[in-house]
């Protein structure tokens, strides 16, 4: 029996740490030099795969998720990303053996002289603020309940619970017909986080809800980071951070998202319209891996935004290059897609070896159901929960005249469209499948969207033909 | 405009908060978290899955195991019937019907009757779902 008390989210805490550690180094050695929003985002987010890999293989090879493997693995990941860290530290600015732990101090130090009255006033600070408000009240709800996610009772905490208590991914129980309502052929990145983090630092809630908090800063580091890219202006990016994280917090709060894989899938998503924001240069190739290989790992939906960002991304490098299409499109492509393919090879071998596909995944495209999708997702927009905020959706096409942002919108019209696809295709009931996921989906699109929006208004003395 | 929206969105922190709070207090979360179930075979129990923003229900065990009824919570209308039906037609080998309907579009009750899967013990169907014991029969 799991009960109440049990889980240690200190523990749990720990343990998120250590990941994202693992993917620190990586990010520090390829992008040293972008932003510190820009650096976190990737750096949690190849953090988590790489746990999410290291964890597949442990339980492919047959070794157990003992709290012994789970803090193993993470150690290793993480002194082999401090380690990585430490190289390019020492080779970057040549100052020693330890420049990132000084590097990090001194950031923390500067961050804290910044909130010095004097400089309270600034728009930057305020947005600093919000989105630590923003951070902390997602973490109390999630710490009191108040927010648990219905997906995380219905499938996403029983496949965790299950997977911890078997030591690993557990591909029998998932292929037991009456267990169809788990959601079999979703990928397991999701479930296997949380199992070994059940595992390391006990099976209950109290850990599930640090994760899912991990998932919300994420998000709130990609809006950032997309606000810095998008907007022309300081006050600009601040006030389209500030609106994108408050939207996130009403939504996530009021609609109870902690646990589901929509936080992280609206953090990929946006980090993903992120990355097509920045300049589109060599070294965004490793960018577009990690983000697109997320994206791949969290939730079925997210296997067409990855190849939706993959060739988006090659598309423009291929323009940034016009001396040298086929080779630059071909090494681009090597070099983004490889941990996608991966993620999804193992994904495909997971799901058709073992016989998890569910058919109610598939059908052929009814055009007779779009007035029911439309209105559907009309009526999901306007669903008070949402503050009208997914209205913002209609203005993609406009963003997308836009030069600077014209990849990022297309990315986020790609997806919206696939939705609209799925469901007039899917073999059950319109109404009911779009009254019971619409709003969650959204979610992936409608903080990103709102960044772009405003950064657009940030843009507006500029021609729309113009960067 | 910048802050009439960011306003806007405080308000609408503020009120979602509240209302998850509200929701929060009116949910009788089990003392226990939610657990894999295993059948102890008591004759009559209350049992509740909490499917978070949409619906709550309440499921009725009989003698053997079996799911006798399920009753979406009401105060969370038609989204909680469309829930609780989503949640009980994933479970295989039963049959849903609607009962003791008052003549109104959506019946506040339904029955859920058929056997356990055969060979498999009571309770296969519903083993894997997470219950939560509301103490006691309603």
């Amino acid at each position: 029996m799991i009960t109440d008390g049990d889980g240690l989210s200190l523990v749990a805490t720990a343990l998120l740490g250590l990941w994202c550690l693992a993917g620190w180094g990586p990010v520090r050695r390829a992008r040293h030099a972008e932003p510190a929003a820009v650096r976190s985002m990737l750096s949690a987010s190849l953090g988590l795969l790489l746990a999410g890999l290291g964890l597949g293989l442990l339980s492919a090879i047959g070794v157990s998720w003992s709290p012994a493997a789970v803090w193993g693995l993470a150690l290793v990941s993480a002194l082999g990303g401090l380690g990585l860290a430490e190289r390019t530290g020492a080779a970057g600015a040549g100052r020693g053996h330890f420049p990132t732990f000084r590097s990090a101090l001194s950031s923390a130090s500067s961050s804290i002289r910044s909130l010095r009255p004097e400089v309270m006033g600034s728009v930057r600070t305020i947005e600093l603020l919000v989105l630590a408000g923003a951070a902390s009240l997602f973490a109390a709800a999630s710490a009191l309940r108040m927010n648990v996610h219905a997906d995380y009772v219905y499938h996403w905490g029983q496949k965790a619970a299950r997977f911890a208590l078997a030591g690993g991914v557990d591909l029998k129980y998932l292929a037991q017909p009456w267990n169809a309502y788990l959601h079999p052929d979703y990928p397991s990145l999701l479930p296997a986080l949380h199992a070994a983090a059940f595992n390391a630092a006990g099976l209950g809630w109290p850990v599930a809800a640090v994760l899912a908090t991990a998932f919300f800063v994420l998000l709130l580091f990609a809006i950032r980071a997309l606000a810095d890219a998008a907007a022309k202006s300081a006050p600009g990016a601040a006030l389209a951070s500030i609106v994108a994280a408050l939207g996130a917090t009403a939504f996530a709060v009021g609609f109870r998202q902690a646990g589901g894989a929509d936080v992280i899938m609206a953090a990929a998503v946006t980090a993903a319209v992120c990355v097509l924001v920045r300049p589109a240069t060599r070294g965004s190739d490793f960018d577009v891996a990690v983000v697109a290989a997320l994206l791949a790992a969290v939730k079925l939906e997210g296997l067409p935004a990855a190849a939706a960002l993959l060739a988006l991304h090659a598309l423009r490098r291929v323009s940034a290059e016009p001396g040298a299409r086929v080779r630059t499109a071909l090494a681009t492509g090597l070099r983004s897609a490889g941990p996608t393919a991966v993620v999804v090879g193992v994904w495909a071998w997971l799901t058709f070896g073992h016989g998890l596909f569910l058919e109610s995944n598939t059908g052929a495209f009814d055009a007779a159901r779009l007035p029911t999708v439309l209105a559907g997702l009309v009526k999901t927009a306007l669903l008070p929960d949402w503050w009208g905020l997914p209205l913002v959706l209609a203005a993609l096409p406009a963003l997308a005249l836009h030069r600077r942002l014209r990849f990022a919108a297309l990315l986020l019209l790609a997806q919206l469209l696939f939705y609209v696809y799925s469901y007039t295709s899917g073999p059950v009931d319109t109404a009911h499948w779009i009254a019971t996921s619409a709003a969650r989906l959204l979610f992936h699109l409608v903080p990103a969207a709102l960044v772009l929006a405003i950064a657009a208004a940030d843009h507006w003395t500029e021609p729309l033909e113009e960067d | 405009m910048g802050a009439a929206l960011v306003a806007w969105l405080l308000l609408g922190v503020a009120v979602e908060s509240s209302q998850a709070i509200r929701f929060r207090l009116a949910d009788p979360w089990p003392a226990t978290e939610p657990a894999l179930w295993t059948p102890e075979g008591q004759h009559v129990e209350s049992l509740r899955i909490a499917s978070g923003q949409l619906s709550a229900c309440l499921y009725q065990r009989g003698l053997d195991g079996e799911l006798l009824a399920i009753t979406p919570d009401p105060a969370l209308g038609p989204q909680g019937l469309y829930w609780s039906l989503w949640v009980i037609s994933m479970l295989p080998d039963f049959d849903l019907r609607p009962v003791g309907a008052d003549g109104s579009a959506a019946p506040a009750r339904y029955l859920v009757a058929g056997a356990p899967r055969a060979g498999e013990g009571p309770l296969c169907a519903v083993e894997p779902l997470w219950l939560y014991d509301l103490g006691g029969a309603p």
